[in-house]
């Protein structure tokens, strides 16, 4: 159960969406979770709340903040300190594709964390031997494969018979393959430390082709390959800021659009230190756009915006006969390919508005049944759904099922998740409480259930928020079937709510979708997830110009989605951070 | 080196993955003699139906309660700790599942306003592993059942009880069968069923060592500059190194033809009825690690923040796989906790007197394990400590936890065949800190109760 306390804040939105307020608190609840896990009937949390993306007050961004060295940066153009992370499993793989040309069989690796309370995926931390083995074996397994093929690999196409050929060879593979592995030129010192592991290697018994093996190995496992650097190399400072370096930004873009290390054209612009410029760097990002590569970062963003994700992976009561590990798949399916269509390709609008609203979609057989439609033939196809039952992605399966219980929807996940990600209100767990279990009562549906359940004063407060958002999808059951009834009583899901200066006044999850999607609040809330997924932290502070840069560019496009990811490249939370605490200069 | 071992381990690896093999008991002690003693660490959830589970305060004299039963033959190697604090979380009182991911670390956690709290340094099991070191490289094992499955929450702290640092979670072990041949496994045949080349296996040791220095180089140049947090991130990839480096030299020196055992079958690791299975031979590799010389400290996750993956009516009598009123598709942990009762049978009840019987197995296993250092049983030179995050899971409280130790004459230091009421969670870490000879921690003062 999500309960207020006394803390409860709304703070400001962005400027151009005419709010004003007061910022309060900082970090977020939780970004990859949300409310309790099923089988919890509304236990949990709750509390005080607060609107994100504020432009002034003392937000923080999460984790370490504050000055690196002698370098101190305030104020609502000082963006954040950056936080190390390793590559996600998506961003290894895709890196690993592009870096030798071939698609290895993908190891497991640990699950993905959040990424310092931006609800948006880190590589897990690498703290014991077992991990350390993990990307050991997965380096052996892909440096064997890579050897098998010099002609492709190598700069002299094949063996030397020289040796004094073979260590040119071997240099210059230094230089050229350094630059990509490491996504930016390798040092003298660098170079020489990986031209001394092939002499040691060759040392040790291993002919060239094993050294060669052995160093690739090395560059695997190395953390200028398996971390985000560009907290690392010599900083570039702007002010009391650190401006990133032409190459930094390169990986920065190919990151955050491709979810994967940058394409020759980055590194060809990197080299000519043409990624510095506002424009230089929007160009990029709208030819990026244009690539089949964004498409994957498109499905990446909406399964870990909305915690779609893990639907595959969700046991439901198996009276729920539409929903198999097949259809949840196809869940996740729908959710990328409606946002694809929405964001990529010649006929795509952009439009936010659609995002909420579209009853447009593409699913296979087995989902259609669920949604009552028709499809024939195999894979996704367009499917015009019922307008008085679907309309946009918060109608959608993914989300839906995502949050609810095996066996019965759950209106407060629900609920939460809206608020959390749509709305960017954060809501903290209150403390001294006691919450009993929701119990399901023979006589009342959910709704009667869980308002029982919030009547508590000071549970009140975010219940008053929460449990509307989630009654309005009533109409959907634990899979995200249609349903009029519910334990033999008609649904109810309309409702009113007040969320900071944003009212809403619904009957169902299609009125409330179609409010949802001409808000400000909404629509600034987009734009401070965008940008949490490009920069994989939380914003603050100083971050508020750049969300407002953003919050403008969305509105003069008549918020158009692709405008908004665009615009945000050019602010300073993209270009620019606060140095570390404690980083040397 | 035994290389029919070798060749029957790479068989072993060729099975597949997500097979597990066990038990590993017929093992043998094989390294020298070892003094230091051992921590096994089990990261319960949900906690008991206490007036079920609880004896009354001070000497255990009585007759244990009901959930309990399977450890009366036991008890005077118990110590039963009920109503701790935790200061360790900060959140609700009722918000007991956010307290999972620090209820090892027992001090203030890292700020933030997460569900799921982090802790601010190491867990105990690595303050205590660290002290403890281990010849074979891994200073700790930690391995989990089923937590991998869904519903699951990308939050830290809901699902990684330790903690090599602040914001360094320790991913467990999953797949028994895996851990068995990463622990006992050594050089690799050319080819499956091959005998190993004992020069060629050297050969290749050198040349693993020789990039892993290469590794240990790029790791200290990176992070140089960076700043305090991130270098705390590096330095634990740092430490990861160095434990794999010692894992591959270590590689053979253990005797793992007397630590290992045929497999007598194959277990899905993510087919949640066959979680028994997984933490059966779990707790087998565990003990066969310890024995083996591979660790001195051991953990295992029994579930996530929750337990909504445990499918307890797939294998505990007496539970049903599904009846009326249940809010879930199968009988889960966290389904117990809230519903403990249905058609008037206790099942959660039921299924902590299941994991006490399995607590009571384990005993017996480190009961029947030769000692070393001069121990008589392995039990005599560990402490066992079954923790928990939460008080009842009817109530989800945060600030009254149980905790039971089991230690073969309290490994010399505690004060066995008693229950203690009251403290808080970080006296227990200080005195297993004690007890173990890490005296060099960060948890404060011990209970005075729980010492010889």
């Amino acid at each position: 159960m999500f309960c207020v306390n006394a803390r409860f804040r709304i703070v400001a939105l962005l400027m151009a969406a005419g709010c004003t307020g007061t910022v309060g608190g900082s970090g977020r609840s939780n970004g990859a979770g949300g409310g309790d896990n099923s089988g919890d009937n509304g236990n949990g949390a709750g509390g005080s709340s607060t609107t994100r993306g504020g432009n002034t007050g003392t937000g923080g961004a999460g984790g370490s903040g504050g000055s690196g060295g002698t370098m101190t940066a305030t104020g609502p153009d000082a963006p954040g300190p950056v936080q190390l992370r390793r590559l996600t499993n998506l961003e290894y793989w895709n890196t690993i594709h592009d870096l030798f040309g071939s698609s290895p069989t993908a190891s497991d690796f640990n699950k993905d964390l959040d990424a310092f309370q931006s609800g948006f995926g880190r590589g897990a931390a690498i703290t014991k031997g077992t991990d350390a083995r993990m990307f050991m074996d997965a380096s052996d397994g892909i440096a064997t494969a890579a050897v098998s093929n010099l002609t492709m690999l190598l700069p002299c196409k094949s063996v030397p018979a020289a040796a004094a050929d073979q260590d040119a060879c071997i240099k210059q593979f230094i230089t050229d393959f350094g630059l990509r592995a490491y996504r930016r030129p390798v040092n003298a010192d660098e170079s020489s430390d990986l031209f001394a592991l092939y002499t040691k290697q060759k040392m040790l018994g291993a002919s060239f082709t094993d050294a060669l093996q052995s160093m690739i190995v090395g560059i695997l496992q190395s953390p200028y390959f398996l971390y985000r650097w560009e907290l690392n190399t010599a900083p570039q400072k702007d002010g009391n800021l650190i401006k990133f370096n032409s190459y930094e930004i390169a990986s920065r873009l190919s990151y955050a659009f491709w979810s994967t290390m940058p394409d020759k054209t980055l590194f060809d612009a990197a080299a000519g230190n043409q990624l510095q410029t506002p424009d230089q760097i929007f160009a990029q990002a709208q030819r990026m756009m244009g690539d089949d590569k964004f498409k994957q970062t498109i499905r990446s963003f909406h399964l870990q915006w909305l915690n779609g994700e893990d639907v595959t992976g969700l046991q439901k009561d198996p009276t729920y006969t539409t929903f198999t590990p097949a259809v949840a798949q196809s869940m996740l399916d729908e959710t990328a390919e409606f946002a694809n269509r929405l964001l990529f390709g010649p006929q795509a609008t952009g439009k936010m508005d659609a995002l909420f609203t579209s009853n447009v979609t593409w699913i296979d057989a087995g989902l259609a049944k669920l949604y009552g439609a028709s499809v024939t033939g195999t894979g996704q196809q367009q499917v015009t759904l019922k307008p008085e039952q679907r309309a946009g992605i918060l109608t959608q399966a993914s989300f839906l099922a995502a949050h609810a219980n095996p066996d019965s929807d759950h209106p407060v996940r629900r609920g939460v998740e809206i608020l959390r990600h749509v709305l960017c209100v954060d809501i903290e767990i209150p403390k001294d409480i006691m919450v009993p279990p929701v119990m399901p009562q023979p006589d009342q549906t959910t709704r009667e259930t869980f308002t029982a359940h919030s009547v508590d004063p000071k549970c009140a407060g975010c219940h008053q928020m929460i449990d509307p958002l989630g009654f309005a999808f009533e109409h959907y059951d634990a899979v995200g079937g249609w349903r009029d009834i519910d334990n033999k009583k008609m649904v109810d899901s309309s409702g009113k709510a007040t969320i900071g200066t944003l009212s809403l006044d619904f009957k169902d999850a299609i009125g409330l979708s179609q409010q949802l999607a001409k808000s400000d609040e909404v629509k600034n809330c987009m734009g401070a997830e965008w940008l949490r997924f490009m920069i994989r932290r939380h914003e603050g502070d100083g971050d508020a110009a750049s969300l407002k840069a953003g919050s403008m560019a969305f509105s003069s496009s008549g918020y158009d989605l692709r405008e908004l990811i665009m615009s945000l490249t050019k602010t300073k939370a993209f270009t620019h951070r606060t140095p570390s605490v404690g980083e040397v200069f | 080196m035994n290389k029919w071992e070798l060749s029957r381990r790479q068989l072993l690896r060729d099975l597949g993955l997500g097979a597990a093999c066990l038990p590993l008991l017929n093992a043998s002690v094989s390294k020298a003699a070892d003094v230091k003693k051992n921590l096994f660490i089990v990261a319960a959830t949900e906690g008991y139906r206490a007036s079920n589970w609880q004896p009354a305060d001070g000497a255990l004299t009585g007759p244990l309660p009901k959930s309990c039963v399977a450890l009366e033959k036991h008890k005077a190697d118990l110590i039963f700790l009920h109503t701790m604090a935790n200061k360790a979380f900060t959140g609700c009182g009722a918000c007991g599942h956010g307290a999972y991911g620090t209820a090892y670390y027992t001090l203030a956690p890292k700020g933030g306003t997460g569900e799921y709290a982090e802790p601010n340094g190491a867990t105990l099991d690595q303050v205590i592993a660290k002290s403890l070191g281990s010849d074979s490289g891994r200073i700790s094992f930690h391995a989990a059942t089923q937590i991998q499955l869904p519903p699951s929450n990308g939050g830290p702290g809901h699902n990684h009880a330790f903690w090599t640092g602040a914001g360094q979670p320790i991913n467990p072990e999953l797949d028994p069968y895996k851990t068995y041949a990463d622990m006992f496994g050594g050089a690799k045949p050319a080819a499956p069923g091959m005998p190993v080349d004992d020069t060629a296996a050297k050969a290749m040791l050198a040349r693993k060592q020789s990039i892993l220095d290469f590794v240990k180089g790029s790791l200290d140049r990176f992070k140089m500059r960076l700043g305090t947090d991130d270098r705390a991130i590096v330095d634990g990839h740092f430490s990861s190194i160095r434990e794999l480096e010692q894992q591959l030299m270590s590689a053979g020196t253990i005797n793992t033809g007397a630590c290992a055992s045929m497999p007598p079958g194959m277990i899905s690791i993510t087919d949640n009825t066959q979680y028994e299975k997984i933490y059966d031979a779990y707790i087998d590799i565990m003990i066969s690690a310890i024995r083996c010389g591979v660790t001195h400290v051991a953990t295992l996750q029994l579930a996530d923040a929750t337990g909504d993956s445990v499918n307890f009516g797939a294998y505990v009598p007496g539970v049903p796989a599904k009846g009326t009123g249940y809010k879930t598709a199968f009988r889960n942990w966290h389904d117990l906790g809230h519903n403990p009762v249905l058609g008037g049978v206790d099942h959660k009840q039921i299924v902590d007197q299941w994991w006490m019987a399995k607590l009571s197995v384990m005993i017996d296993k480190l009961k029947a394990s030769p000692g070393v250092g001069g121990a008589a049983t392995l039990f005599d030179s560990s402490v066992v400590l079954w923790g928990n995050h939460m008080h009842e899971g009817s109530d989800h409280g945060s600030q009254a936890i149980p905790w039971l130790l089991a230690s073969g004459g309290g490994a010399g230091y505690f004060k066995t065949g008693q229950c203690v009421g009251g403290g808080n969670t970080a006296m227990v870490a200080a005195d297993l800190c004690n007890a173990m000879g890490a005296t060099m921690h960060p948890f404060g003062s011990g209970n005075p109760a729980l010492k010889k």
